[in-house]
């Protein structure tokens, strides 16, 4: 978690995604194939603001997002891709006031599908608020329907 | 009535609000219009996936605060997306049906899409856990 020397995906992040930038997610340490990412916390990220609870909706953009990162964390080289399909489980309410962090973990690179899964926590990751689990597509290797312009 | 409901959840759900989801009362379709600080991907303009599932699942939740006129803000237990197509830059719509309603819990699925409804961008299946007399702030979600 060196702040002195970002690596790629870090900046990137910052730069290229404007959704997480607008959220303030930030990646915290990068390894091959897993990384770790914040969500600081910030009012207008509750989904329940009379129960003071953050938004499932936020960890479900954290989660996709930081999928994404591990998945490029993962590779040689950067190659466009897109998810399949993603699936939230809410194990508990996240609390106003406290940050989110995502662990999120490549488990196996095919040639065209990659399949991620990772866990967002407040203040303790043996107690997490959510699980996920997702399928992407790696869209350099074939004409992928996922990346059809819609029109 | 519906106007007034939906006002109400967006009070409620600021995150909701944050997004700029509309609903229009009559035909009951969810809209995201587009913006700037919603894409996911700069080279490509594509409407970031977790906006559009932040997009489907607030719809959901409040399509279901509306319809069961909820009082609280209905707890999602679990939420699945499939993304079909690359949501382009510009507004998304969404249409909610809810297929079960227990004393419990309800299951919501949503389309959405850009341009055409017969060619969605994404759908989404939700599970949400509705008010009961044990209804507590601390109560976890299950």
């Amino acid at each position: 978690m060196s702040a002195s020397k970002a690596h790629p995906l870090q900046r990137y992040y910052a730069t290229s995604v404007p959704h997480c930038g607008a959220l303030g997610q930030v990646i915290e340490e990068v390894g091959r194939g897993r990384v770790r990412v914040r969500q600081p916390y910030a009012d207008f990220l509750l989904g329940d603001a009379e129960r003071g609870l953050i938004h499932t909706s936020v960890q479900l953009s954290l989660v996709d997002s930081g999928f994404g990162a591990a998945i490029l964390s993962a590779l040689d080289a950067p190659e466009p891709i897109a998810t399949i399909d993603l699936r939230m489980d809410y194990h508990r309410p996240a609390v106003a006031g406290l940050d989110l962090i995502l662990e999120a973990e490549v488990d196996r690179i095919a040639r065209q599908i990659v399949f991620v899964s990772g866990r967002v926590w407040q203040n303790d990751a043996e107690q997490p608020t959510a699980l996920a689990r997702a399928a992407f597509m790696r869209t350099a290797h074939k004409t992928p329907s996922v990346l059809e312009p819609a029109t | 009535m519906t106007h007034e409901r939906f006002q109400s959840a967006l009070q409620r759900i600021p995150y909701a609000a944050y997004l700029g989801i509309c609903l229009d009362s009559d035909s009951g379709i969810f809209t995201l219009p587009f913006r700037d600080d919603l894409v996911g991907n700069m080279h490509l303009r594509a409407v970031h996936g977790g906006a559009i599932g932040g997009f489907l699942e607030n719809a959901a939740m409040i399509w279901l605060s509306i319809t069961e006129d909820q009082q609280r803000v209905p707890k999602p237990v679990d939420f699945s997306l499939d993304f079909l197509r690359s949501a382009q830059a510009r507004d998304s719509h969404a249409h909610c049906e809810v297929l079960r309603k227990g004393r419990r819990v309800a299951q919501v699925q949503v389309r959405c899409w850009q341009d055409d409804p017969q060619r969605p961008v994404s759908v989404g299946r939700g599970h949400f856990l509705l008010e009961s007399d044990l209804d507590s702030a601390s109560d976890p979600a299950t």
